[in-house]
């Protein structure tokens, strides 16, 4: 190894101040008479103070708010001793593909007569609150969407297909949740996956948007 | 070991150099009791803050929301545990912390299983889709996701390797090897 190679190893520890007192001569030392590494040292030291200096705070660009709200009030009956679970949208194509068959049974539950028991669950949102979710989330779907659009040629082929694909699928789980939501009237279980459709289409477009 | 580059106390959520004071604020302890309208009010001084944190974290405006919103749903959920040995800010800083690396932890092993899709994600964006002007944000979020999450812990929020390999769940010497990569890549990428 050279020089120059064992002082670039040493060099973070250096930096960040956690480098013994021999170790810490020795690069002093070859800084002094290297002017690549000294170069190197300097990049990294501004980097290093950029970092520090980045704002510690950052508005959220929209009021988040109203969707922690919304989750708290989806709390009280967990409170008052009714376990609540929350579905994560994270799973993409799988999660979307569960999506659709889960929905696909809640709507042939709904579709039985009114004799049956009801579906377990929270209250449903009230219509307009339920109105301004889907209107919330449809608005930052159509965001995303343009960005994507613009993206969408500079993307390889096969990434395309796969987004693609995975946009297909979720878009189906939407409208079936929205259709079986139309047809049954307000249903928290069905609000649930529409909000999970909506969120994984959210975070599959904010993926590929960033490709 | 610790990181002594920073001169402020890791995880003071309130200021860089500000010395967290144990204490419950009326707030903390009107939230504590069920009263969301004082949760809202922590909600609005503390956002920014870690809004920030995760977006950092995750690289990603659409999760860094999600992750928000998650951090104050658990806040609420364990308000009642908060016994004020720490600021709330720092306790919130924590959480936040958590919320993040475990969510993206889970994640990275429910993918392994089932679905290609985040490798398109995380992965570092080829020289030609990088816009020409990197700013430091920038070339943070497009780092490869384990250097980024130590780069920020370390260089940005001052924890330590030795804690970064508690959260991460890799081993110190492996936070070190994140970090010499976080920063060459951004080094280069600013070069650009």
């Amino acid at each position: 190894m050279s020089d120059c190679e064992r002082i670039g190893v040493l060099l973070d520890d250096y930096l960040s101040g956690t480098l013994r007192a021999g170790d810490r001569t020795e690069v002093e030392r070859h800084l002094e008479a290297c002017p690549t590494c000294a170069r190197e040292a300097e990049t990294l030291r501004r980097l290093l103070a950029d970092a520090r200096a980045l704002p510690r705070s950052i508005a959220p660009p929209r009021d988040l708010w109203r969707g922690i709200d919304a989750r708290l009030e989806e709390e009280r009956p967990a409170r008052s001793g009714r376990r609540f679970i929350r579905v994560r949208p994270r799973l993409l194509a799988a999660a979307a593909v569960v999506l659709v068959a889960v929905t696909a049974a809640v709507a042939v539950q709904l579709a039985r007569p009114p004799a049956q028991a009801p579906l377990a669950g929270g209250p449903a949102v009230t219509a307009p609150r339920y109105a301004a979710v889907a209107a919330d989330y449809a608005a930052a779907v159509r965001e995303l969407e343009a960005s994507f659009v613009q993206r969408y040629d500079r993307l390889p082929p096969e990434t395309r297909a796969v987004v693609s694909r995975n946009l297909a699928v979720i878009d189906t789980a939407i409208a079936e949740a929205r259709a079986a939501l139309a047809a049954a009237g307000p249903n928290p279980d069905l609000e649930t996956l529409l909000w999970a459709s909506y969120r994984a289409k959210l975070d599959l477009l904010g993926r590929a948007t960033k490709l | 070991m610790s990181n002594p580059a920073l001169s402020f106390p890791p995880h003071a959520f309130s200021g860089r150099r500000a010395v967290p004071v144990p204490r419950v604020t009326d707030a903390v302890a009107r939230a504590a009791a069920g009263d969301r309208a004082a949760f809202e009010t922590l909600y609005r001084e503390h956002a920014g803050r870690v809004y920030a944190l995760c977006l950092r974290l995750a690289g990603d405006t659409t999760r860094a929301e999600e992750y928000t919103q998650d951090v104050f749903v658990r806040a609420w959920q364990r308000l009642a545990s908060f016994r004020g040995d720490a600021a709330f800010s720092s306790w919130l800083h924590r959480l936040a912390v958590n919320v993040v690396l475990q969510d993206r932890r889970a994640e990275r092993r429910r993918l392994r299983r089932v679905e290609p899709t985040d490798d398109l994600g995380s992965a570092p964006a080829p020289r030609d889709r990088i816009a020409a002007r990197l700013d430091l944000e920038t070339a943070i979020a497009a780092l490869p996701d384990a250097a980024r999450q130590v780069f920020v812990l370390y260089d940005i929020e001052g924890y330590g390797h030795a804690e970064i390999g508690r959260l991460l769940g890799i081993a110190e010497g492996t936070s070190k090897a994140h970090l010499h990569r976080a920063r060459r890549l951004l080094r280069e990428a600013l070069e650009r």
